[in-house]
């Protein structure tokens, strides 16, 4: 048996079910604990016959790491590490960064190399991604890098779509810019002000609760896209499903995105701590729930269903981020974090001349971190979670365990299979079962090592199913108690 | 920028979007709108010009930052800025306010 057809079959224990995901051939089953030991001893035959067919297809194509020529996702860039308020539980050094700001020149050279780079591989699309710090505390070069952005983008026929990470404490001046020129916003919100004052106050320590509400509010009637990123700890948890709701009342966000705190001197010093993984589980689903009846896109990074990828973030994908000393990186946290864990992920520098100077072997090797994932290995979650940060879950040496993100991952994953499935009540039976939801999250070997039909067999039965587009959403009922999902 | 802005020309000059004057910002440019005049399309650089004179930033600033928009060198870029604002003002769609903001 080829070694792909074992790694991309996966089958998850849900309550007295089994789950059978195949996510290269977007194709999911629920069926019984007999189809699932029929299927482990015999393989797909009888009623698991036409899954078999199913899975016989071709699949889409393993995530692998990117080759060839370099044609970056995105631009980002740093404007500045510093910020105007001073976050409780900050990873960014923003409360004690400088107020340093990036030369105009640095930014102006990587946005003329990144248009000159994206048409001449045919792209017509210029996404820009801010980063901070807080990138609007820095806003002439936010507007010199919007206007030139837009200035050498018209003659080579490409779009410039800008957003920025911000904690939206700035003014309507502000607001309209955004409105203006911004493709989408992700503001980071805390959700109540009981929350949101506690984990995000100024440098004084007042709260920002009822600025940031002001510009979700302006924002809400503009034409960018608004998207709330909520990071939830321990106290938050159990009001995600009520937050939400506020949320979708209040404003009008695109997406609602829910974070867990990631662990850190500083938020420990604050005294919070990250959710338990099964409550953030319970409160995710919830919350997808709630925003889905107001139309909202309720987002858990971590749990994306949609699509397959080999990184969950910019690293590996070619994503050039941009330091306010002009390094260029892979990734948008700090330095020291990544050098903290043995990795290296710049690529190179933006000179002083305006020459943007990459490291083609740094490029080659950052590709490949996403593929080096060894606690991954087993998990039906590995081309969906893509092993979450590389920096803080998935380093190099890291222990091969599940960690509670990644029992988090797994629950807000499966049910959100569940519901494609049409197993709604299913869901709410898992999520109320703590022993079930305990199995499913520590399961610790969900591939499944199995022979599949091959061409021949195909051939032989001119009754198979017909395969079921990639991008379709077939269900159909195969047997008694299983669903499909192709 | 409405019709109540006002943007800070040069020394003692100062002026502001003249009454009715709108624009809308488009993908590769802006368009200026006056009421019962056809639309006039600004292209960049002088699109961005009126974007940063509308923040407000002060004429000093903008110029300073057109020369990283624009790839000019200072004079080129105090030039190009005031050379706009004059146009502007000649077509109607800024007025002077002779320093009283």
């Amino acid at each position: 048996m080829k070694e792909t057809e074992v790694a991309n079959i996966f089958l998850v224990p849900v309550l007295d079910k089994w789950l059978l995901h195949s996510p290269l051939h977007h194709v999911t089953a629920l069926i019984n604990d007999a189809a699932a030991r029929s299927l482990q001893e015999k393989g797909f035959r009888g009623e698991l016959e036409s899954i078999g067919h199913a899975l016989a297809e071709s699949a889409e194509p393993k995530p692998a790491p990117l080759e060839g020529d370099i044609c970056p996702s995105f631009l980002g860039i740093i404007p500045t590490r510093g910020c105007n308020i001073g976050c409780v539980y900050c990873n960014f050094g923003g409360p004690t960064a400088e107020m340093q700001h990036m030369d105009p020149k640095i930014a102006v050279a990587a946005v003329d190399w990144m248009a000159k780079t994206l048409h001449r591989h045919g792209k017509k699309d210029f996404r820009i991604h801010f980063f901070g710090g807080e990138p609007f505390v820095s806003p002439e070069l936010v507007d010199i890098v919007t206007h030139r952005a837009r200035l050498v983008s018209a003659p080579l026929g490409l779009a410039p779509y800008l957003d920025a990470s911000t904690n939206g404490v700035f003014n309507e001046s502000r607001c309209r810019m955004v409105g203006d020129y911004f493709g989408a916003i992700v503001l980071s919100f805390d959700g109540y002000r009981e929350y949101h004052d506690r984990h995000r106050p100024t440098n004084g320590g007042k709260g920002t609760f009822d600025t940031v509400v002001r510009t979700a509010q302006r924002l809400s009637d503009m034409p960018a896209g608004l998207f709330l990123r909520v990071c939830i700890t321990q106290e938050s948890v159990s009001r995600m499903e009520e937050m939400t709701e506020w949320m979708c009342q209040e404003f009008r966000p695109e997406v609602v995105n829910f974070e867990t705190l990631t662990p850190g001197a500083l938020g420990a010093r604050a005294g919070l701590q990250p959710p338990d993984p099964y409550e953030f589980a319970r409160g995710c689903v919830g919350a997808y729930r709630v925003a889905a009846e107001h139309g909202v896109k309720a987002v858990y990074s971590a749990g994306d269903t949609e699509r397959n990828r080999l990184s969950f973030c910019p690293v590996g994908t070619d994503a050039l981020i941009v330091s306010i000393d002009g390094r260029v990186s892979g990734c948008y946290l700090l330095p020291e974090d990544w050098q903290r864990r043995g990795m290296d992920l710049d690529l190179g520098w933006v000179k002083p001349n305006g020459e943007m100077d990459l490291d083609f072997d740094a490029m080659a090797r950052v590709r490949h971190i996403p593929a080096d994932k060894p606690r991954c290995r087993d998990c039906f979650c590995q081309w969906s979670c893509a092993g979450g940060c590389h920096v803080n879950q998935t380093y190099p040496n890291s222990d091969p365990g599940y960690t509670d993100f990644c029992i988090q991952t797994r629950i807000v994953t499966a049910c959100l299979l569940l519901r494609d499935l049409g197993c709604e009540e299913m869901v709410d039976q898992l999520l109320d079962n703590p022993r079930a939801l305990q199995r499913l999250g520590t399961h610790n070997k969900d591939t499944l090592e199995i022979e599949l039909p091959n061409e021949a067999m195909l051939a032989a039965n001119p009754n198979r199913p017909t395969a079921p587009a990639s991008s379709g959403r077939l269900r159909s009922t195969v047997a008694g108690d299983m669903a499909l999902l192709g | 920028m409405d019709s109540t802005t006002s943007l800070k020309f040069d020394a003692g000059v100062t002026c502001r979007t003249a009454a009715g004057v709108q624009w809308v910002v488009e993908r590769t440019g802006l368009i200026l709108l006056r009421p019962n005049r056809p639309p006039v399309r600004v292209d960049y650089p002088e699109a961005a010009i009126w974007d940063l004179l509308s923040r407000p930033y002060d004429f000093d600033t903008t110029a300073a930052m057109m020369q990283h928009i624009a790839a000019l060198d200072e004079t080129a870029a105090r030039d190009l800025v005031t050379k706009t604002v004059n146009d502007w003002l000649e077509e109607g769609f800024l007025e002077r306010t002779h320093g009283d903001g």
